[in-house]
């Protein structure tokens, strides 16, 4: 875990010297368009995240084992995290370029509404702490947020909006952006497994605090 | 506000979300925290 944060420190660095010293500034943008690294790559997270949270909760209505439920809390929690990050960003950076900071565009309306959606598992979560009937309403409306998730991806290419689309832009990128974005995912990616994994392992003691309580 | 200060509230963020989750996290999985000691049998 000490390994694991240390490189992550490392790997958030480089990507943060990436951004400022080695990717060039767009040129109509400007500055801001660094914004850009580490939205995109939070929002990669956020679709692990909440991935993770969807498969875990239907394995633990499938096989009913308390342990996927704790990877399932601890997809959702730190899916939500990387929500916000991606949600308090994103509007920074549409101010100066579309003037508004919220406009609702089919991919940022969608975005809000899994962040409602997995904030409202959070609080059930909370709800319905201990009891095991609760974790099978939490793994239920997980799986139902789930159906969210595509739309967020193919809300650029169902409906037309402003936001742009990254996936499959490649080709009009510099390769120094590319790269720099590449370095940024794999980095947030460390700080997302590492967040992750310590979520995981706290809701594996919590669940035998609640064991400890009923015995 | 010009484009360098949404950089900069940006970043902010960037740094201070994990930070803060990260740090009670931290605290939660200490050893000594009440959140993973609390509700444990007083021994006799």
């Amino acid at each position: 875990m000490k390994k694991l944060l240390l490189i992550t420190i490392l790997a958030l660095l480089t990507s943060l010297y990436l951004i400022f010293f080695y990717a060039p500034e767009e040129a109509t943008q400007g500055i801001v368009q660094k914004i850009f690294y580490f939205h995109v790559s939070s929002a990669f997270c956020m679709y692990f995240g909440f991935g993770l949270a969807g498969l875990f909760s239907f394995l633990y209505l499938w096989k009913k084992k308390e342990i996927y439920d704790c990877y399932a809390h601890a997809g959702a929690s730190v899916g939500l995290l990387f929500c916000t990050m991606v949600l308090m960003s994103g509007p920074l950076w549409a101010k100066p370029i579309w003037g508004t900071y919220w406009t609702w565009d089919p991919r940022l309306t969608t975005t809000l509404l899994i962040w409602l959606l997995f904030v409202s598992v959070a609080l059930l979560r909370r709800f319905y702490e201990g009891d095991p009937k609760g974790k099978k309403a939490v793994a239920i409306l997980t799986l139902f947020s789930m159906a969210d998730l595509p739309l967020i991806f193919l809300a650029v290419k169902l409906w037309r909006g402003v936001h742009p689309t990254v996936l499959g832009e490649k080709e009009s990128m510099p390769q120094e952006m590319h790269i720099t974005l590449m370095a940024t995912s794999l980095s947030v990616t460390l700080l997302f497994i590492l967040l992750y994994t310590a979520r995981a392992k706290l809701a594996l003691l919590e669940e035998k605090l609640i064991d400890r309580r009923i015995s | 506000m010009n484009h360098l200060n949404y950089l900069i509230s940006a970043y902010v963020v960037f740094l201070a979300l994990p930070m803060i989750y990260g740090i009670r996290l931290i605290c939660l999985l200490n050893k000594n925290s009440p959140a993973i000691n609390v509700g444990q049998a007083k021994k006799p």
